[in-house]
């Protein structure tokens, strides 16, 4: 190749990239080989690639006067690559549109006028924020760490935990343009050969344009049957993700975000916290149980209510029915109504404490505090009841573990509302029957959505609602296909 | 076309609004009636309902609005006159927490079976309401006595019955089931405890009733009455009422006072568990009976001189607390056997699970072989607690 080639091979870079304004292209002189020395070109986005990493480790020893003294000639590239630059990952490559690929994901490359090769150099430096606490899954005692935004720390931080040479790391692109790098993790020996298999199909056949979040994912490979529930557990949490590992799940993890996705994953998944391998038993065993119940409350509290109050006010203590009954006086919706108001000013209140900037968020919950709390029930639009109800309610849905899993539950809420306004503590029954049976029908990659509890009986109990002390863990829990270790 | 499985869905949805279930009423809608009272009117009868005003059950109510409404009507029939109430109360009269019902004292006499009827033939009104007999007074006088305590003066009368049968042994609740029950069982007849009213009966009804320490008017559980099937005989006085609980095995604590053995004051006893056992005997084709009543009692009160610590002098107050226990039973059950022949006690009932082929010939005439039916009495009184001291204290 001529310097023709050197300037048309800059020339259909800067054409493929549309002369973007953050690529530069570094011309330079080398010394060699000798005699004439060769003309050579740096090609990286500003930024993508790692400053200080190109300054040392390869613009420094490329314009070193001292050239490297040979035996005998050999590909200029090649001898570059073996003897002169300082970085740890390159590569050589013909193919133009691999090394605009790399080159996107942060790597420089180092073109030459007498080759149709180039040099990438992965010197990829995105500014990274640190591994930092987890905000969503909080223990009190435990590991605090939390996955972060990049692939690499992330794989890191599972691999550390793991020092096992059967841990696989597999990674592959998805997303037409965004072309995000997804690792899939799974411990060779302990994972279902057949269900890993299934996720690689699936992430196969994955065809979108963008990547940016493990939802992504979890909404194109779950199970076709609908539900509201989430079917793909994720977690920003290591040590939550390589105990799954250790189980025998598999590990997705998206470049970009700090969630990993886990399958196959079943209901008691969402249920479980990782503080519960880390308090005693007892204390853990007594926190399931309040968990259990909470859910209970979220899902069925409101609809309990207003099924009693409306259709069978006669099961109700008399006591307590006059108490209700004073209180109900002079609101004038029905209890249906005025659940649903309230309930759904909660909802606002919460999206509102979410999404709103930080530093205004005291006025927000003053501001939903006082006008729920205090102005509603002296102004007689709801009840004191539904005032306590309901925030009963939201708390208990907040001890819910998984996210995913409480907002389900929200959607649900308000279903079972529904049909107990309409049909009482009859329609609350079919409801729930209802919602048993979608469980039950539902399964994550061949593992069934309510085992161990259905299909009965199950293998292994162990670790199910309780969790036994860890003298008595005799293998690894549940039947999701992994074998024991 | 849509699947067929598709479709269960929605048709199953659709199913739901066939049950009938439609019952939604809003609290706020409903006239929540705790008590009701029946009277003889012209028409038929009078129901009395006693309702609560929510809004005076509240923290912050007003003083001068009565927390309970008493609502009457008349009709042919029960349900009717209940009807009738509707026309000048803005709510449903809502009857599932009916606590109590009284019976006028005429209607009981006259038989309780037809105003009973609607009451255990309605799917709303729970059966563990009591009943009671307004004795020398309508429902309605009772029930619009304005009580302390409770705010809701059918709580308060509810309440009492509830509290005295547990610890005063002539007190009996009937409940709307017992009176069910018995009223089915052959050979055994219905009590119904009596309620009347003491004292300044007109000013009882006012809010000044409950403005000083001491109520003007007031309630008080008097006695049991006697049915005939469903009708209502007579009244026992408290020691006759006193055998019947013990017979009847709901005693569950009592106090009865015994005359000392020197004979100088009286000792208060306070009988903690009691167990009776009808046992049916046949003698020469006659029915008899023993009942085999176990007691045992802790010293409360003692206003003599005796050495409770020595063994002679204890068991001599046992015995003759014994003679007091037994003598009060033998005469409640004579006074029932002889006054009214009505078995109250269930001696019938225990002849015909014992003795079904006597019973046979028996069952007819069975009122007149009751009352010439000889009972006798064994029992077994124990004193095993003497308190926190054992002799009274000017004798140590």
């Amino acid at each position: 190749m001529t310097l023709a080639g050197l300037d048309e091979h800059i020339a259909w870079i800067r054409k493929e990239m549309g002369d973007s304004a953050d690529l530069v292209i570094r011309r330079l002189k080398l010394d060699w080989p000798e005699p004439d020395g060769a003309d050579a070109a740096l090609v990286y986005l500003e930024d993508m690639a790692d400053r200080q990493q190109l300054q040392d480790a390869v613009i420094a020893p490329l314009l070193d006067r001292v050239p490297p003294h040979l035996s005998q000639p050999a590909d200029t590239l090649d001898m570059l690559g073996e003897r002169v630059l300082n970085a740890g990952n390159l590569q050589a490559s013909a193919d133009r549109r691999e090394q605009i690929r790399q080159m996107m994901s942060g790597a420089a490359l180092l073109l030459l006028d007498d080759s149709d090769r180039c040099l990438i150099i992965m010197l990829s430096g995105m500014s990274d924020r640190g591994v930092t606490r987890t905000s969503t899954q909080n223990v009190v005692k435990g590991p605090q760490d939390a996955f972060t935004e990049t692939l690499a720390t992330n794989i890191t931080l599972i691999r550390r935990r793991i020092l096992d040479s059967r841990v696989r790391v597999v990674k592959q692109q998805a997303g037409t343009v965004t072309k995000t790098e997804i690792a899939v993790m799974y411990i060779e020996g302990l994972a279902d050969p057949s269900v890993v298999a299934g996720v690689f199909a699936r992430l196969g056949e994955i065809r979108m344009k963008g990547v940016l979040d493990v939802e992504y994912i979890e909404e194109l490979i779950r199970s076709p049957k609908p539900t509201l529930f989430p079917s793909a557990y994720n977690s920003e949490r290591p040590d939550t993700v390589s105990a799954y590992l250790l189980e025998g799940r598999i590990a997705i993890l998206v470049n970009g975000t700090p969630f990993v996705l886990v399958v196959p994953a079943v209901f008691l998944d969402f249920v479980q916290s990782a503080e519960d391998y880390y308090q005693s038993p007892a204390y853990s065993n007594l926190v399931r149980l309040i968990r259990l119940m909470s859910i209970a409350i979220a899902l069925l509290m409101p609809a309990f209510y207003i099924a009693v109050t409306t259709h069978h006010p006669d099961i109700v203590p008399t006591q307590l029915l006059l108490s209700l009954a004073a209180q109900r006086e002079d609101v004038p919706f029905p209890a249906f109504i005025e659940a649903v108001m309230m309930a759904l000013t909660f909802e606002i209140l919460q999206e509102a404490g979410i999404r709103m900037p930080s530093t205004i968020g005291q006025a927000v919950s003053i501001v939903g505090t006082i006008v729920i709390g205090q102005a509603a029930v002296e102004a007689d639009i709801v009840s004191a009841a539904m005032v306590i109800i309901v925030a009963i309610t939201g708390i208990a849905s907040f001890v819910i573990p998984s996210y995913a899993l409480s907002l389900s539950i929200r959607i649900y809420r308000f279903i079972f509302m529904f049909f107990a306004a309409a049909f009482g503590i009859y329609g609350l029954t079919v409801c729930a029957l209802f919602l048993c049976m979608s469980l039950a029908r539902l399964d994550s990659f061949g593992v069934a959505y309510l085992s161990p509890f259905a299909p009965y009986p199950a293998k292994q109990k162990n670790d199910a609602l309780l969790r036994p002390p860890f003298r008595m863990f005799g293998r690894r829990k549940r039947a999701n296909g992994g074998t024991s270790s | 076309m849509i699947p067929k499985q598709r479709l269960i869905l929605p048709i199953a949805c659709f199913l739901l609004l066939l049950t009938g279930c439609w019952g939604r009423r809003e609290m706020n809608d409903l006239a929540i009636v705790l008590a009701a009272g029946i009277d003889p009117a012209k028409s038929g009868f009078r129901v009395t309902l006693q309702v609560v005003d929510p809004s005076q059950m509240s923290r912050n109510r007003a003083t001068n609005r009565s927390p309970a409404i008493l609502y009457s009507g008349e009709g042919a029939t029960i349900s009717e006159a209940i009807q009738r109430i509707s026309t000048k109360s803005s709510r449903q009269m809502y009857l599932s927490h009916l606590q109590i019902v009284l019976i006028n004292e005429q209607l009981a006499r006259r038989g309780i079976s037809e105003p009973i009827d609607p009451l255990i033939r309605n799917p709303l009104i729970r059966p563990d309401a009591v009943l009671a007999v307004s004795r020398g007074y309508s429902t309605e006088a009772v029930l619009a006595l304005v009580t302390p305590f409770e705010v809701n003066p059918a709580m308060d009368i509810y309440k009492s019955l509830r509290v005295s049968e547990k610890i005063w042994a002539p007190s009996f609740a009937t409940r709307l089931l017992d009176l069910e029950m018995t009223l089915l069982t052959k050979g055994k007849q219905p009590v119904l405890t009596a309620i009347t009213l003491t004292g300044n009966v007109k000013q009882g009804r006012t809010q000044s009733n409950v403005e000083q320490p001491l109520s003007k008017g007031e309630y008080r559980y008097t006695g049991l009455g006697v049915f005939q099937g469903d009708r209502l005989l007579g009244w026992l006085d408290e020691m006759d009422s006193k055998a019947f609980t013990f017979l009847a095995n709901r005693v569950k604590r009592t106090i009865s006072h015994v005359e000392c053995p020197s004979g100088e004051g009286f000792a208060s006893l306070e009988i903690h568990s009691a167990n009776a056992r009808m046992i049916p005997r046949v003698r020469q084709g006659r029915p008899e009976a023993v009942v085999k009543l176990k007691l045992k009692a802790n010293i409360q009160e003692v206003q003599c001189r005796i050495n409770l610590t020595r063994e002679s002098d204890l068991f001599a107050l046992q015995r003759l607390a014994a003679d007091e226990t037994r003598q009060t039973i033998m005469d409640g059950i004579l006074h029932v056997q002889h006054q009214f022949g009505s078995d109250i006690f269930g001696f019938g009932e225990a002849f015909h699970h014992t003795y079904p082929q006597y019973w046979k010939h028996w069952s007819k005439d069975w009122n007149k072989r009751f009352a010439e039916m000889p009972i006798t009495l064994e029992l077994d009184y124990r004193i095993d607690k003497l308190g926190k001291i054992s002799s009274p204290i000017h004798n140590q």
